[in-house]
């Protein structure tokens, strides 16, 4: 790999990060769509020289333009739709510790009603007791 | 985009310098490729390669019926957005 080479990599290797919230097909299509774009401009270039490669990168423009121009309604769609999804995840995971919290609170509640319940049958008079039982 | 396609077939670097030439420096040539691919998708384009006597094959692009009419549709809409925005400007011509 010559320096030109190394040059073009650079610049693909910065769409590739700038790209990395693409959907991977998109992703591989836009970076196919530069290399082959970069292969044809230094073909059909004077020289190819360092200053040429230099001169057909920069006319492609900074990456993050590039890939902002991928970007569709429905990206936003989808981004909006996965913060949505990520607060309902967090309301399931808070909402259930509720649940659990309170489930153990009516659990022990109750028991302990039940058990001094109990307790009031046999301090009920023996007269009452029968008619409880009748 | 679809109206230079309209014009004849043309690969990426082509269309770039088209656009150059008729619209003045464009300021990020890259930008026309996400363009190129979503009219590929929504099926207004469609592509081939082809081998080049020079260098790499070339994938050209060419416009599909739907393409074409979604063109039709869009020359309608500018030609009645135009004539709306020179009434108000008093810019129409003799």
């Amino acid at each position: 790999m010559n320096k030109h080479d190394q040059l073009v990599a650079d610049y693909l290797a910065r769409v590739e990060r700038a790209a990395a919230w693409l959907p991977p097909e998109r992703r591989s299509e836009l970076l196919e769509d530069l290399r082959e774009h970069i292969a044809v401009a230094r073909t059909e270039a004077a020289d190819d020289s360092e200053a040429q490669v230099r001169t057909t990168l920069e006319r492609l423009g900074d990456p993050d333009a590039i890939v902002a121009a991928a970007a569709t309604p429905a990206d936003a769609d989808q981004a909006a739709s996965s913060s949505i999804g990520r607060m309902a995840i967090a309301a399931v995971v808070v909402g259930s510790f509720v649940v659990c919290v309170l489930a153990v609170f009516l659990v022990s509640f109750f028991s302990t009603r039940e058990a001094s319940d109990g307790g009031a049958l046999e301090s009920l008079p023996p007269v009452q007791l029968t008619a409880v039982v009748e | 985009m679809l109206g230079l396609l309209a014009r004849g077939e043309c690969y990426g670097v082509e269309l770039v310098r088209q656009l150059s030439d008729l619209l003045g420096t464009t300021t990020s040539e890259g930008t026309i490729y996400p363009l190129l691919a979503r009219l590929r998708r929504t099926g207004r384009i469609a592509t081939h390669w082809r081998e080049s006597p020079s260098g790499p094959p070339r994938r050209y692009y060419t416009l599909t019926p739907a393409g074409e009419a979604a063109l039709a549709q869009f020359k309608v809409e500018w030609t009645a957005f135009r004539s709306g925005v020179d009434r108000i400007l008093e810019t129409e011509r003799g």
